[in-house]
C-alpha cells in the first residue's frame, strides 16, 4: 500500500506578516466620529430628561458624578476610535484579501477569494458625504465574513468587479 | 408487500397518515394545557366559583378552537401537497391559496433523511428529508410516505442525482447498493451503558424534578417544596438515610442512562455509498441519513474518562447547514474501536496528521492567564459571597480553585495542534479527551488574534473558520501562529498551482 503525499516547505510559502498593509481614507475618522458623536447625543439627550423629571436625582453630586464619568467615556472612546483607526488597514493579494483591525486586542483576519460566495458595495449617508464605501465579502460560513471599511467608492466598486471576476478566471 | 412501480413523473400524494399525525400533533400539544387548567380547577375548588368554572372553560374551548384553526394548516397540506420528478429536477406543488411551486435541481440535493415515528412504524410509512446545498433548513419535507414508495424515491432521487452528476464528466455509472461499514452489537451497547455519564444523568434528573416542582407550584397554586419540607421533617434524617436515597438515585440515573443508549442507539448501522455514508439508528424511533462526503465540514470526536480507557469514542460528522445547537440535527456515530475510527474517518482524511507529523503545543503562559483571569476573580467572589452565609467554611472554595488550577495544567499540557500536508488535527481535554480534524480545502477564513500580554510575550490565538464553527488555537508561540496561517493559506489557495497531478491522487491509496 503506498500513499502520496505532497511536500510543502515553510520558506517556500508566502509569509502574511510580509505584506504591506493599505490604510483606510483619512476621511473615514469623520465617519467614525460622527456615528460616535450621533451615539453619544441620544445618550446625553435621554439623560437630561431623566434628569429632568426625576426630581431625586437632581443633585449637584449626581449631576457632577454623571457628567464626569460621561467626559471621560466620550474622551476614552474617541481616544480608542482614533488608535484603532490608525491600525485599520486592508491588502489585497492575488490569491486573498486581507483585513487588519483593533488596537489593544488585534486581529487579522484572512478570506481567500475562492471561498468568497458573494460581495456587496454599501454606501450609508454619511460615506456618500465623503464619497466613501464599504464592501462586504460573504463566505458560506456563518462567522467569517470580512467587511472593509473606509474605501474610496470609485476604489470599493473596482475591488468587488476585480474579485468578481478573478474567481471567474479562475474557475 | 410488494408496490407496483410508481410513475414519478406525475404529481404524487403524501401518504394520508398525515392526517392522522396532523390530529395527534394537535391532541399532543394541547394536552398539557388541559390537564394544567382542569387540574388547577380541581385543586382550587373549594375557592373556584361557578362564574370562575364557566370562564375557564369557555377560555379552555375557545383556546382549542383557535389552535385546531391554526394547525388545520397541517391538514389541508395533505390536499395541495404534491411532488414529482422530472428529467433534472425535484418539483413540488403546495399551498391551498396561495399556489407556490418549487423546482429543485437534482444536482442540488445534498441528502435524502427518512425517519420513522412509532406512530410511522405502526402505519408503515416514514418521514423523508431532502437536505440540499447551501440551504439553512432541509429543503423539503414528506411528512408520510409508504414506506416502499419512499425506498422507491429514494432510490430513484439518489440514481438519478449520480446519473446526473456523473454526466457532467462524461461518466455513467450504476446505482451501488451500500457497504456496510460498521454495525454496533449487543456487547457494544453494554459498553456505551457503562461508559455514560452516570453523575451528568444524575444532575439532569435533580434539575428537572426541581423545575417541574417549580411549574407545579406555579400552575397549581400548591407549594411543593414546602409539602416536601413538610414530610421530610417527618422522616428521621441519619447519615444511612441520606446515602441511601444517593445511592437510589443513582441507581435511577444509571437506568435511565441506559435506556437512553438503548433507545438512541438501538441497530446502529453506518453503510458506505457511492459518495455518501448511510446511517440507521433507533429503537421507538428509527431515523436513517444520508450524508455526502462532500457536504462533510469537519469531524470531531471525544471520549469520557471512562471511554478512554475502553477505546470508544463518539464520532460527529460536522455537515454543511447544520445547526450546531441543535443536538436532533447532530451526526453523532458511537465507535468502539480505533481501527473502525480511522476506517470511518479516511472517508474525509485519509491519514491523520496525528500519525505522521510532530504536535505543536500551547505555551505555559496559558496556566498563569487561566488562573488569574478565571480562577481567582471567581474564588474570591464566591469566598467573599459565602461568607455571609457559612462562616469561614467559605474557605472549602479554595478546593475549587485547586481543582482548577489542576485541570488547567491538565488542559495545557493535554493540549496538541498536528499539521499534515492537507489537514489540521487538534487533540485537548482535561479527564477525557476531544479530538478536531479539518481539511483545509474546508476552511473559509483564517485568522490571528493577539492582545498587549500575549504581544509583549511573543504570543498569539489563531481562529479557522468553516461553514459551521470556528476553531481557536489559544496561547501559540507567535512564529508558530504565523507558520500555521500561512501553511493553511498556502494549502487553501495554491493546491492547483502547486500541483495539480500530485493533489488529485493525493492520499490515493494504491492497492
Amino acid at each position: 500500500m503506498e500513499i502520496k503525499h505532497l511536500q510543502l516547505h515553510w520558506e517556500d510559502l508566502p509569509k502574511a506578516e510580509n505584506v504591506v498593509f493599505q490604510p483606510v481614507e483619512k476621511n473615514y475618522l469623520k465617519i467614525i466620529y460622527a456615528e460616535w458623536l450621533i451615539f453619544y447625543a441620544t445618550i446625553l439627550i435621554a439623560a437630561i430628561a431623566i434628569f429632568y423629571f426625576v426630581k431625586d436625582i437632581q443633585t449637584p453630586v449626581i449631576i457632577m458624578s454623571v457628567a464626569i464619568v460621561f467626559v471621560l467615556l466620550v474622551s476614552l472612546t474617541f481616544f480608542l476610535a482614533n488608535k484603532a483607526f490608525a491600525f485599520k488597514a486592508y491588502a489585497i493579494r492575488e490569491k486573498d484579501v486581507m483585513s487588519r483591525s483593533g488596537w489593544l486586542f488585534q486581529k487579522l483576519q484572512v478570506i481567500p477569494i475562492d471561498k468568497i460566495q458573494h460581495c456587496v458595495v454599501r454606501t450609508g449617508p454619511l460615506e456618500k458625504k465623503f464619497d466613501l464605501a464599504s464592501l462586504k465579502l460573504f463566505t458560506a460560513g456563518q462567522q467569517s465574513d470580512i467587511t472593509l471599511s473606509g474605501l474610496k467608492a470609485e476604489q470599493a466598486e473596482q475591488l468587488k468587479e476585480w474579485i468578481v471576476s478573478k474567481q471567474r478566471n479562475d474557475g | 408487500m410488494m408496490v407496483s412501480e410508481t410513475d414519478w413523473s406525475k404529481p404524487q400524494r403524501q401518504s394520508r397518515v398525515v392526517i392522522l399525525i396532523a390530529i395527534l400533533k394537535m391532541f399532543k400539544n394541547m394536552w398539557p394545557v388541559i390537564v394544567l387548567l382542569l387540574a388547577r380547577f380541581i385543586f382550587n375548588k373549594g375557592t373556584t366559583t361557578d362564574k370562575n368554572l364557566s370562564h375557564l372553560l369557555w377560555g379552555l374551548s375557545g383556546a382549542i378552537i383557535l389552535y385546531f384553526f391554526i394547525r388545520l394548516n397541517d391538514i389541508a397540506r395533505f390536499f395541495f401537497y404534491r411532488f414529482c420528478i422530472t428529467d433534472q429536477q425535484l418539483v413540488i406543488y403546495s399551498g391551498a391559496i396561495v399556489k407556490k411551486k418549487t423546482e429543485l435541481p437534482l444536482s442540488k440535493i445534498q441528502a435524502i433523511h427518512t425517519q420513522q415515528t412509532f406512530l410511522h412504524r405502526i402505519t408503515n410509512t416514514c418521514r423523508l428529508v431532502i437536505d440540499t446545498a447551501g440551504s439553512e433548513k432541509a429543503e423539503m419535507e414528506i411528512e408520510a410516505l409508504d414506506i416502499e414508495v419512499a425506498k422507491q424515491f429514494q432510490q430513484v432521487l439518489t440514481t438519478r442525482e449520480i446519473v446526473y452528476n456523473e454526466q457532467q464528466v462524461n461518466k455513467t455509472d450504476d446505482y451501488i447498493q451500500p457497504e456496510q461499514l460498521m454495525q454496533l452489537t449487543a456487547k457494544d451497547i453494554l459498553k456505551l451503558c457503562i461508559s455514560e455519564n452516570h453523575l451528568k444523568t444524575f444532575l439532569i434528573i435533580i434539575g428537572f424534578l426541581v423545575g417541574k416542582m417549580q411549574d407545579i407550584s406555579e400552575y397549581l397554586g400548591f407549594d411543593s417544596f414546602g409539602w416536601m419540607q413538610q414530610h421530610s421533617q417527618a422522616v428521621n434524617t441519619t447519615t444511612q438515610t441520606v446515602v441511601f436515597v444517593f445511592i437510589l438515585g443513582l441507581l435511577f440515573s444509571i437506568i435511565l442512562s441506559c435506556i437512553k443508549v438503548v433507545l438512541r442507539f438501538y441497530g446502529f448501522t453506518i453503510q458506505l455509498g457511492q459518495k455518501h455514508f448511510v446511517m440507521k439508528w433507533g429503537l421507538l424511533e428509527t431515523r436513517q441519513k444520508q450524508i455526502p462526503f462532500k457536504k462533510i465540514q469537519l469531524l470531531s470526536w471525544r471520549s469520557t474518562f471512562v471511554r478512554r480507557l475502553m477505546r470508544m469514542y463518539i464520532l460527529r460528522l460536522h455537515a454543511t447547514a447544520e445547526d450546531e445547537n441543535k443536538e436532533d440535527q447532530m451526526i453523532q456515530l458511537p465507535v468502539t474501536n480505533l481501527s473502525q475510527l480511522k476506517k470511518i474517518t479516511g472517508y474525509y482524511q485519509q491519514v491523520l496528521p496525528s500519525q505522521h507529523f510532530p504536535f505543536l503545543t500551547i505555551q505555559k503562559q496559558y496556566i498563569a492567564r487561566g488562573i488569574l483571569l478565571v480562577g481567582l476573580p471567581i474564588t474570591l467572589a464566591f469566598i467573599t459571597g459565602l461568607y455571609f452565609a457559612i462562616g469561614w467554611y467559605t474557605l472549602l472554595t479554595l478546593l475549587w480553585l485547586f481543582y482548577f488550577i489542576i485541570s488547567t495544567y491538565l488542559y495545557r499540557k493535554n493540549y496538541k495542534v498536528w499539521l499534515s500536508n492537507e489537514a489540521i488535527q487538534i487533540e485537548k481535554g482535561v479527564w477525557g479527551r476531544e479530538n478536531i480534524l479539518v481539511n483545509f480545502r474546508n476552511l473559509q477564513q483564517v485568522s490571528i488574534k493577539t492582545s498587549p500580554y500575549k504581544r509583549k510575550h511573543q504570543l498569539a490565538d489563531i481562529e479557522l473558520s468553516t461553514t459551521g464553527i470556528n476553531i481557536n488555537i489559544p496561547f501559540l508561540r507567535k512564529e508558530e501562529a504565523a507558520f500555521i496561517i500561512d501553511f493553511t493559506l498556502a494549502n487553501i489557495e495554491f493546491r492547483r498551482e502547486i500541483s495539480q497531478s500530485v493533489l488529485r491522487e493525493d492520499y490515493k491509496v494504491e492497492k
